[in-house]
């Protein structure tokens, strides 16, 4: 009551109260109006300009991150894994959340060396990419390192530690080419595939089983849908989509095995081929010199791919499915069924050294200057008698030489299950004509008896050409793939073997060219009678050996005056037992001299799959028995 | 009891209605933590009773003391340069131990109280040679915040002083003539400003020029705000807020955050709340028969409504980035307080003639 009471003083005039009103209705309006224009932006922030802000809003906040799916392993076929996954740990920087850039950095390369490649490399990356998003700053950490960099994350802020499958073969260089290798996805790789399966990966396979299979191994991408906030910090998982892994591949491979002819080659050129005649699946495939695969899967390591695509040896070629060579006197035993398929059923021919076509000079030599004397098919196989076949391909004649060599799958690819196959040559006249617009000369049937002229084979080839004889006719379709397990359902499927036909020569003649082949190795004169001496099985063979160079017939062979890379080839074809075939082997040495020279190799890969294994099955059948009991 | 509590019950129910939003919000902002809410709570406490002091002070008691308190405001801002140069950095603050206290705020009020104070008397030298007094006594205040600095309390220290004034009765020629010396000031004045100042305006002309570096606070700020939609996203849904994308959320912010939740019905509604506040100090000045008053009680309505524009303009892109909080509702005290003692004025000045 005191207060107001008490009243206040008022000086003001008329005049003065009207001006102060009139300027107050004025601001009155004026406020009015301004806020009318707050009023009006809000309007047009939230109704008009709605949709576009609320979905960048959604894609502030949404971050959409694909999930690689794991890479399905490959096996060998007792199970032993021959390529897998491995982590590998990289340091990633987000500079959104870096602080300062060159402390960061100091503070970093304190804890682990930081190349100045990597720094440049980091720094390219950082001009031209989002500032909100990781980038790599060193690759390859190694355990000690993330350790190191773990501990002291906290004074670290912005770096942060990201893992990542990587592909990583554990079979060594044995099977470098079987197994292939994967590498990053480049360009035109990115036209090819599906964008949506492969989204967060970064490497396809490129080579062997990893490219042919690709398809099975690669599984499908999934993605998260994930809320990230300013920082870039993931806070939640809105929605997940989980990829699904690739299928486990086990290949008909026997890694001992394949180990085993690995060594035995040794460190020459060379390939070889062995697989179960009755199945058509490969026991082993090797091609020498070869590679570390894992230096391929590996890009910022300095990788060995240059110096392996430079090297006059082509480690890269897989020499077993890409190795074209002569099959020289491998292809006899086919000749010889040539022969009597086409009821010439026993010729006998007197070796002289030589083979003259009538009426003209020429002479077409045995390797055996002073011959062989009267001979027949079986001494003819087993001493390699080239005037023999001479003989017999006059007889034939190219048109039935190649209709029946054909039936052995020569001159076309085996489909064996690798990219870049190659298919080889079987001589006919269509072919030449084909090729190279040229007639056939008559002389050309006689070396083309003998496997020489035009004729090329790989061992893959030759490998199931020889699997037929052994089948007595019934021709499997080779097969690397033994089966694929599909982890994320635990179902197997196994890849039956696969009758592609039956080659329709009498059971009788097949068991004439089968005796012959085992003269090869346990008769008193074949020509690889050395791997039959203390064999427990009996062995079906036949020795080849290509001439590099022409020689006169009168020079002496001399081993000192010929350059080691003029040598010639030695190629061995084999299975076993001879009567009840379990393995066919067929091995190719650059430059070993001879035939007879490589069979000890067949040998040793036939021991080991025929002896051991039973020893092994032995061992467990025992094993199995003293665990029921 | 109605005479030693004077409260305005329009003003005191909108003040309570923007108090329960601003902790409501403050809350969301804030990351759902309760320790700074109890004490923006205190802070609210602390300022109403203030302001119901203030408003059973008698008006021509008020009056009698604005030189003094102007004196001292003033005083105390060439304390605060005077450490700030020895401090060698932008200084605002006086350090009282549990409060800190911000003089500039104080001269949003005491640059009204002083320049009513003058009008209110008969002119010493005349009516023109009174007026320019005026203006160099809003001046000189404006130029040492200006030089802190802040430039954002000193424009509006400018605008209310101003405001001041023209109540008072300037006539319509020295309005129109400082309209344009301001205008003419704005090219004058551009190369003094700050290189920070300056790209701030640039930017709101158009903030998507540099989306990841200057833009990006104003370009947050109008996602949250049009993401929110006619009815917003909800409490503590908001995801430019709770992910942390709009800077400064409790503070200068707030009202992005606020949109954002509740949307344009919410904005709506909050405005119209700060427009009843402003309304209430225009009709009161209207109606006030004492000249002090009348200045005073426009000024505060004024000193609200330049706030409400400046910070919401800013928020929503169509003014630079200044730092001028959204009175009540921004975290923090002091322009709480200022505006609070201001409408404690208005509510002893409206009581005064009832």
């Amino acid at each position: 009551m005191e207060f107001t009471n008490r009243g206040i003083q008022d000086r003001e005039t008329v005049r003065a109260r009207n001006i102060a009103r009139g300027r107050l209705l004025l601001s009155f309006a004026v406020i009015g109006l301004f806020v009318l224009v707050l009023l009006g932006r809000l309007v047009y922030l939230q109704i008009f300009d709605y949709s576009n802000l609320a979905t960048r809003s959604s894609q502030n906040r949404i971050e959409i991150v694909p999930i690689a799916p794991v890479r399905g392993r490959i096996y060998d076929r007792n199970g032993n894994l021959l390529a897998g996954n491995r982590t590998v740990y990289s340091l990633r920087i987000i500079p959104a959340n870096v602080k300062d850039l060159d402390t960061l950095l100091s503070d970093i390369s304190a804890i682990v060396p930081i190349s100045e490649r990597e720094r440049q490399a980091f720094e390219n990356s950082l001009r031209v990419n989002n500032r909100f998003e990781s980038h790599i700053l060193k690759d390859y950490l190694d355990d000690r390192q993330v350790g190191r960099l773990a501990v002291e994350r906290y004074r670290l802020p912005g770096a942060v530690i990201s893992a990542e499958l990587h592909r990583n073969y554990m079979a060594g260089e044995s099977l470098s080419h079987v197994v292939g290798r994967v590498s990053r996805i480049d360009q035109s790789d990115e036209q090819k595939l599906n964008r949506s399966r492969y989204s967060g990966l970064q490497y396809i396979g490129k080579h062997g089983v990893e490219s042919f299979v690709e398809d099975l191994l690669v599984g499908w991408s999934g993605h998260e849908r994930v809320e990230t906030n300013a920082h870039g910090q993931k806070v939640r998982t809105l929605s997940q989509v989980l990829p699904t892994a690739g299928q486990n591949v086990f290949l008909t491979i026997d890694r001992d095995l394949q180990a085993l002819a690995y060594e035995a080659i040794g460190d020459r050129k060379g390939a070889l081929v062995a697989m179960e005649p009755a199945t058509g699946r490969v026991l082993a495939m090797v091609s020498r010199p070869s590679f570390d695969p894992n230096g391929f899967a590996v890009f910022s390591q300095p990788g060995r791919a240059p110096e392996l695509l430079n090297s006059a040896d082509s480690p890269l070629i897989n020499r077993a499915v890409q190795g074209i060579y002569s099959p020289g006197s491998t292809i006899k035993p086919f000749m010889t069924l040539a022969g009597l398929s086409n009821s010439i059923s026993n010729p006998r021919v007197f070796c002289s050294g030589y083979y003259q076509l009538p009426g003209v000079k020429k002479k077409y030599r045995c390797w055996k200057v002073d011959g062989h004397g009267w001979v027949d098919y079986l001494q003819a196989i087993a001493q390699s008698c080239d005037v023999f076949y001479y003989a017999l391909a006059k007889r034939l004649g190219i048109d039935r030489m190649s209709v029946a060599l054909s039936e052995f799958g020569f001159g076309e690819r085996t489909g064996v299950g690798l990219h870049n196959e190659k298919p080889g040559i079987l001589p006919s006249k269509e072919w030449k004509r084909k090729a190279m617009d040229e007639s056939w000369y008559r002389g050309e049937t006689l070396i083309t008896g003998i496997g020489q002229s035009y004729f090329s084979v790989t061992m893959m080839q030759l490998a199931y050409a020889t699997s037929i004889i052994a089948n007595r006719g019934e021709k499997y379709k080779p097969q690397l793939i033994h089966k694929t397990i599909d982890v994320n359902t635990a179902q197997e499927t196994v890849y039956e073997p696969e009758l592609l036909g039956t080659v329709d020569f009498k059971k009788k003649h097949y068991e004439s060219v089968v005796r012959d082949m085992v003269e090869v190795v346990h008769g008193k004169k074949g020509t690889a009678r050395a791997i039959g001496k203390n064999a427990n099985y009996t062995i079906a063979g036949k020795t080849g050996t290509v001439q590099l160079i022409q020689r006169a017939h009168d020079e002496e062979w001399d081993e000192t005056k010929v350059p080691q890379k003029h040598w010639p080839h030695g190629i061995f074809i084999a299975f076993a037992p001879a009567d009840s075939p379990q393995i066919v082997v067929a091995v190719v040495v650059e430059n070993a001299k001879s035939g007879s020279a490589v069979a000890p190799i067949a040998r040793q890969v036939m021991d080991y799959y025929l002896l051991n294994r039973n020893q092994r099955e032995l061992k467990d059948q025992i094993a199995h028995v003293s665990n029921i009991q | 009891m109605g005479s030693l509590l004077r409260v305005d019950a329009i003003i005191f129910v909108s003040i309570i209605l923007l108090c329960i939003a601003s902790l409501a919000v403050q809350y969301s902002a804030t990351g759902q933590e309760l320790a700074p809410l109890l004490r923006q709570l205190a802070r609210i406490c602390f300022a109403l009773i203030l302001m119901l002091i203030i408003a059973s002070i008698p008006t021509d008691r008020l009056c009698k003391y604005a030189p003094h308190i102007f004196i001292i405001g003033f005083a105390l801002l060439i304390l605060v340069l005077a450490i700030g140069f020895v401090g060698r950095g932008a200084q605002r603050w006086l350090d009282l131990g549990i409060i800190r206290f911000q003089p500039a705020e104080l001269m949003k009020i005491a640059v009204p109280m002083m320049i009513a104070w003058i009008l209110t008397r008969p002119p010493l030298f005349g009516r023109n040679i009174n007026f320019i007094i005026c203006v160099l006594l809003v001046a000189m205040p404006v130029i040492l915040v200006y030089l802190q600095p802040d430039l954002g309390t000193s424009l509006l220290i400018l605008a209310v002083g101003f405001y001041a004034i023209m109540i008072g009765g300037l006539s319509w020629r020295w309005i129109v003539a400082v309209a344009a010396l301001a205008l003419v000031a704005i090219p004058i004045m551009w190369p003094f400003l700050h290189e920070y100042q300056r790209l701030r305006v640039i930017t709101m002309f158009d903030p998507w020029q540099d989306p990841f570096g200057s833009g990006y606070h104003i370009i947050q700020s109008m996602i949250a705000i049009g993401s929110g939609g006619v009815y917003g996203k909800g409490w503590l849904a908001g995801s430019q807020s709770q992910l942390e994308f709009i800077p400064e959320r409790s503070t200068d912010f707030i009202f992005s955050v606020y949109a954002e939740e509740f949307g344009l019905l919410g904005g709506l509604i909050l405005i119209f709340i700060y427009a009843i506040l402003i309304a209430r100090c225009l009709i009161i000045a209207y109606q006030c028969k004492s000249e002090f008053g009348r200045i005073v009680t426009a000024t505060v309505g004024i000193l609200i409504f330049v706030h409400l524009f400046v910070n919401v303009g800013m928020v929503a892109g169509i003014l630079p980035v200044v730092g001028v909080p959204l009175p009540i509702m921004s975290y923090g005290g002091t322009s709480m307080v200022t505006v609070l003692v201001g409408l404690g004025i208005a509510m002893g000045v409206r009581h005064a003639h009832h």
